[in-house]
Order: structure tokens, then C-alpha cells, then sequence
């Protein structure tokens, strides 16, 4: 899952940073409000995390723009001031959630996952396709009662062909989504991580989950597909 | 009623006591004016008695008669009536009034009212034959060669009578006009107060919740509407206070709840799992220089509360040579100065004085001059100008620095601002906003004018003391 940051305490942004890539996502950060709307208009992310005092654009008309421009990825503000006014005036204006400042890191990376679950339509932590279950809070992989351990950067190619189940994901959308803007990653990345995943999760199985849809990218089902 | 000393109470009784006194002396100058008047009624009665029996006494072929007429007498003849005359020729009694009744008028004078020589005449009081007490009146004269003397008396009693009806009189009306002054008094008194608890009403109706609300002064009465005005001066002050107050703790919460947030969440992160040992350290670092700027935070914090709330209060200001306060800011930046290759340079007029707190205003200005040589460029100069303009001191301190953006200077002097890029630069200093809330306290301002790229000027300007 991709995560934007936008936050202008430094170390608290390096910080979350680092506790959300512990966790399987990929974050980018930003740490002024022009910065942050550009990223958030031009590269596709899962989630936002928003600071409401920001230099040069405050978190608040950041949201707005964004929504007018009809992005709907999911934002959760994060505020030091105190009072009701801002969480109603946030929530009206279309974030998702409000978390005060102090938070305990925990938490906020519940409200995320649940935030980008809500988002993607799958309410459950728990991910289940056939006899393939993902516990994304635990990121725990299973079949057939077998755990199966994958790498931190197979498990987010993983759980976002999960979030995406059904659906044909493109090499592109893959990249988007599990590589930050700034990693210079080389044009076969995709087919080789996909490779590795299809030898920890389908080659011991008679049922394959993992397809090529050819010329269109790759999905996640226990239905039929064609051109396989 | 309680034992406090009652407005109302104190109003009424000195009404009561002045109307009181008033009414006395009203009353006895009434009385004594009735006496002086029944009195020369009677001495005029006696006077014409006088003429009336000296006119019966006649000559009748070398003798005196003495010829009684029954129109003069009247009162004379009934005995013991109260009025008596005796007539004396050579000395000797020649005629009485039939009302003596054989006794003797002889009045032996007890008080001599008054005397006329030139008309030989003599009024006093005596005691009658009747044990009354009587007025006399005497008259001598020379008649046909013969000295005689008439004596008239009239009775006092009637007199008496009639003044101390007049007494009661005057005693019932007195008592009955206290009694009125009184009840006027108290009506009064409570009357006049009732704007005063209409007040007091309306001020209680102003709680910390609606410190918004005013007197109406223009409604009030006149002695009201100054209390009014004060009063609404004393809320706007209070209103004022209490809402930098809120606006601290806001400040406060907003300030502390960032670095708490990166402390707490370094912890949260670095402990989701065992790391190599450098990079808890790593993160310890981060929570310790965390901690440092919550710490710094808190020094400024209380400064300035400290400084808004204590310096007037405090009662520490002197008479101060603002040139010896300079000169003794300069001394605390000379080190920085010297290592930085800074020239410092001053025109400073000599024999200002203000009215401060010594160490506080070295303090801003030492504070103001360390940031010029600070943010000063290598080599650079601080310049120090102090100047008499009008009835104000004007300090400049003017520095070749880098300058503050203008969308910066507005915001300079808040509590907690940090310059963009001041982070890079040691802080020992506790900020401009405590220069401010000095300055301030001192009934002065500070003002910045800067051009980036060029350098910053800062005018403090101090009311002069002392001429």
C-alpha cells in the first residue's frame, strides 16, 4: 500500500515514515502544503496522512482542492490544535478521519488499514480468496492451513493484488502502488517479484490464484481466466 | 443589618442629626423671639397704665388728688386680680389699687429687666402680694412741685401660662417634624441607593462566561456612570487577560503536542521490534533533541508569563541612564562579536533616562543584539543608535544580516516562532517574543524593518522619565 505523509515536523514525518515501511507500505513525503497537493494530484496513493498546520498551504485548503479535483483517496488529518470546530470542518470537508495529536503509533496505523480497507470496499482485515488467506494487520499468508513467508516487498505485491482481488492490475498500477516516486526500480521488477510470488503461493497447489492477463497485467482470483 | 459600615445608615443619620440640630435651633430662636414679644406686650400695657394713673393725679386749689375713674380701673378693683398700682407723693403712698387689698404692693425687685434714667423709668420682677410673680414698672416724676412716683404691676402668671403652652406647642411640633425627617430620611437614603444595587445586579450577571457584556453607561446616573466606565475599563482588562491566557494554554497544547507526538512515536516504531543497537540510538537522539526543544519551549513559555504577568507588578523599576543599559548589552555580545569578526559601532545619546526594570530591559536589548550578531554576515556590522524623539526614547539596532523575509516579520514576535533556517543557529537566546513582552511591559514597542539580503533594523521606542 502507497502512503503520502504530508507533515512539516521533520522528524516526526521520518519517523512515521519508517513505522509504516516496517509495515509493508510504501511512503512518500512531503513537508509543505504545495508539495504534498502536487504529490497527492500527480501519483496514485491508498492513503493520506495530513497535518492541518502546514507552511505555504494549510492542511484544510489542501483538502479541499484535492476533493474538488474529484481525488478520492482516502485522507486522515492529523492536528495538534485543540477544539471541535477543525474535526467537524475536516470531516465535512471529506477526510476520512481525524486523529489529535499525541496519537500512539499503533493506533494510527490501525485507522490507516482500516481507512484504505473501507476505501477498497473489503471490510475485513482477513483477505480470503479460495484457500489463500492474508491477514493484512497480522501480515500473515496462509493456505491450506500452511503459513507461508514472503518478504516484506512480495507481501505488499501481494496484499495489493488482494485489495484488488477480481480485478486486473497493471504492471504500471503495480509499480504505482508498492514503489515510492523517488526508487529508480528496473522495467523487469514486476515480473520478477510476481515470479517469486507465484512459487510461494501457486506452486504447490493445484488451484492457481496468480494470473498473467496478457498485454493487461495481473490478478488475483479463484475464477477461471482466460489466456492463461 | 450587619455590623459593616452601611452607606444608607451613615447618609440617614447625619441627615437626622443635622435636621435635628436645625430644628433646635429653629425652635429656641422661635421661643425666645414669642417671650420678647408677650414681654413688650406687657411692658406695653404697663407703660399705658403708667400714663393712665399719672393722668388721674391732678391739682385741685394747691392740692393733689388723685381721682379714681372706673374705665381705668377695671382688673385694678376685683382683689388679688394681679394688677396693682400704688401711687407715692413726697414720699409718702397717696393712692393704691383696691385689688392690693389692704396689703402692701411694696415689690422688693428681685431682677432689674431694664432702666431708662432719662425718663426715670425702671421695669423688674418681683414677687406680688399674692406670691405671684409680677412685673413691675416704676416711673418718677416732678408733678406741680411735688416728686412722685407711680408703680404698676401686672401679674406674670398669665404670661408664664402662655409660654409653656407655647413650649408644648413647640415640643409636639418638634417631635412630630422628627419623626416626619426621619421616615423622609429613610426613604431617602434607600431611594438614592437603589441605582447602586441595580448595579450591583447587573455586575453579577457578568460571569467569566459572558465577560463580553457591559455596563450601560449612559444609562446610569451621573456618579454611576464614572463607576460604570471604571468597571467596564477593569473587564476590558480582564477580558483582555484572560484571553491571552487562553490563547497560551492554546499555544501550549499545540507547541508540547508535536514533540510529544515524535517522541511518543519513535518509541511506538523503534519498539515494534528488535533492532541492531545503532538505531536506538538513532532514535534516541532524536527523542533527546526532541525533548531539548520542549524544554527550550517551556523556558520561553514561562518567561513570558512571567514577564506579562510580574514585571509591572513587581515594583522593581528605577530610573535608569539608557545609555548604561546599552552599554552593558553591548558587554554580553562583545565574545560572540570578537569571534565572528563583527563590528560593533554606536550613536548613543547620552542622558536618557527611563523608568524600568534594569536587568530585564538589559536583558532585550542584549537578547536584540545577539540576534544581530547572530544572523549577522562574517565581517559584518551591528550599528546601536539611541535618540530622543519627542517625548519617547528610540534605540535602533541595525545589523548587515541576511534579513527577514517580510511575510516572516509580521510573525516574528510570537511566542513560539522560529525563523525559518533559525534552527540551524544555536538558540541560547529566549526569543523575540519575550523582547516584546519586555518591551511591552515597559509601555513601549518594538518594530522591525528589514530587506533580505541587506540586513534588519529594530526600533524600540520607551517613554523618557525624569525630563
Amino acid at each position: 500500500m502507497r502512503l503520502l505523509i504530508i507533515e512539516d515536523e521533520k522528524p516526526l514525518a521520518n519517523v512515521l515514515k519508517k513505522g509504516f515501511e516496517e509495515n509493508a507500505f510504501t511512503v512518500d513525503l512531503a513537508f509543505d502544503g504545495e508539495d504534498g497537493l502536487f504529490r497527492a494530484e500527480y501519483y496514485d496513493f491508498d492513503a493520506i496522512l495530513l497535518d492541518i498546520l502546514l507552511p505555504k498551504m494549510d492542511g484544510m485548503s489542501l483538502l479541499h482542492s484535492l476533493r474538488k479535483k474529484g481525488i478520492a483517496t482516502p485522507v486522515l488529518m492529523l492536528t495538534a490544535k485543540r477544539g471541535m470546530q477543525d474535526k467537524v470542518t475536516g470531516l465535512e470537508t471529506g477526510a476520512d478521519d481525524y486523529i489529535p495529536k499525541p496519537f500512539e503509533f499503533p493506533e494510527l496505523l490501525a485507522r490507516v488499514r482500516s481507512a484504505i480497507r473501507r476505501s477498497k470496499g473489503k471490510p475485513s482485515p482477513v483477505v480470503t480468496i479460495g484457500n489463500l488467506s492474508i491477514d493484512t494487520n497480522a501480515r500473515q499468508v496462509r493456505r491450506e492451513e500452511r503459513d507461508i513467508a514472503l518478504s516484506a516487498k512480495e507481501y505488499e505485491y501481494l496484499e495489493y493484488l488482494a485489495m484488488n482481488r477480481d480485478r486486473v492490475v497493471s504492471r504500471q498500477e503495480l509499480l504505482n502502488h508498492v514503489y515510492s516516486t523517488c526508487y529508480d526500480f528496473d522495467s523487469n521488477i514486476v515480473e520478477v517479484y510476481i515470479s517469486n510470488l507465484r512459487s510461494k503461493v501457486d506452486r504447490d497447489f493445484a488451484t492457481k490464484l496468480i494470473h498473467t492477463v496478457r498485454g493487461a497485467g495481473y490478478i488475483l482470483t479463484e475464477k477461471r481466466v482466460f489466456g492463461d | 443589618m450587619s455590623r459593616k459600615k452601611s452607606v444608607a445608615s451613615r447618609l440617614f443619620l447625619w441627615l437626622f442629626f443635622v435636621a435635628l440640630v436645625a430644628l433646635l435651633i429653629a425652635g429656641g430662636v422661635l421661643y425666645i423671639e414669642v417671650r420678647t414679644i408677650l414681654l413688650a406686650a406687657m411692658d406695653h400695657d404697663l407703660e399705658s397704665d403708667v400714663e393712665i394713673f399719672s393722668g388721674l393725679l391732678h391739682e385741685e386749689g394747691g392740692e393733689l388728688e388723685f381721682e379714681y375713674a372706673e374705665v381705668a380701673l377695671g382688673n385694678f378693683i376685683i382683689p388679688r386680680s394681679g394688677h396693682y398700682y400704688e401711687v407715692f407723693v413726697d414720699g409718702e403712698l397717696f393712692a393704691f389699687s383696691p385689688s392690693l387689698a389692704g396689703e402692701d404692693l411694696n415689690p422688693s425687685l428681685e431682677q432689674l429687666e431694664y432702666e431708662d434714667p432719662g425718663q426715670n423709668l425702671r421695669v423688674f420682677t418681683a414677687i406680688g402680694p399674692a406670691r405671684e410673680p409680677i412685673r413691675v414698672m416704676e416711673r418718677t416724676a416732678i408733678f406741680a412741685g411735688h416728686p412722685t412716683r407711680v408703680v404698676v404691676a401686672h401679674s406674670l402668671e398669665e404670661n408664664r401660662q402662655m409660654l409653656h403652652r407655647f413650649r408644648l406647642f413647640l415640643l409636639a411640633l418638634g417631635a412630630a417634624a422628627i419623626l416626619l425627617i426621619a421616615l423622609a430620611g429613610l426613604l431617602i437614603s434607600h431611594r438614592s441607593l437603589r441605582p447602586l444595587r441595580e448595579f450591583s445586579a447587573t455586575v453579577r450577571r457578568i460571569t467569566e462566561r459572558t465577560l463580553d457584556q457591559r455596563m450601560p453607561s449612559e444609562k446610569q446616573y451621573r456618579e454611576f456612570s464614572i463607576l460604570a466606565a471604571a468597571f467596564n475599563e477593569m473587564l476590558d482588562r480582564l477580558q483582555k487577560s484572560l484571553a491571552a491566557r487562553e490563547e497560551l494554554l492554546s499555544d501550549v497544547s499545540h507547541e508540547l503536542k508535536t514533540p510529544v507526538t515524535v517522541i511518543r512515536s519513535h518509541c511506538d516504531i523503534y519498539l515494534q521490534k528488535e533492532r541492531p543497537t545503532a538505531e536506538y540510538v538513532e532514535a534516541l537522539e532524536v527523542i533527546r533533541e526532541t525533548a531539548d526543544v520542549m524544554g527550550l519551549k517551556i523556558r520561553r513559555l514561562l518567561s513570558t508569563s512571567q514577564i506579562e504577568a510580574n514585571l509591572i507588578a513587581s515594583g522593581g523599576f528605577h530610573l535608569l541612564c539608557l545609555d548604561e543599559c546599552l552599554r552593558k548589552a553591548r558587554l554580553t555580545v562583545e565574545p560572540l562579536a570578537r569571534n565572528r569578526g563583527i563590528v560593533l559601532s554606536e550613536q548613543i545619546m547620552l542622558g536618557l533616562k527611563v523608568l524600568g526594570h534594569e536587568e530585564r530591559l538589559i536583558e532585550a536589548f542584549s537578547n536584540l543584539l545577539e540576534n544581530a550578531v547572530k544572523y549577522n554576515r562574517e565581517l559584518g556590522t551591528v550599528n546601536i543608535v539611541a535618540r530622543r524623539e519627542g517625548d519617547r526614547a528610540q534605540v535602533l539596532i541595525e545589523d548587515t544580516g541576511r534579513g527577514i523575509d517580510p511575510k516572516e516579520a509580521a510573525r516574528i514576535f510570537e511566542r513560539f516562532y522560529r525563523g525559518t533556517g533559525a534552527s540551524e543557529l544555536e538558540g541560547t537566546g529566549l526569543g523575540l517574543g519575550i523582547v516584546k513582552a519586555i518591551i511591552e511591559a515597559h509601555a513601549g514597542g518594538i518594530e522591525v524593518d528589514s530587506r533580505p539580503g541587506e540586513g534588519s533594523c529594530f526600533t524600540v521606542t520607551l517613554p523618557l522619565a525624569g525630563g
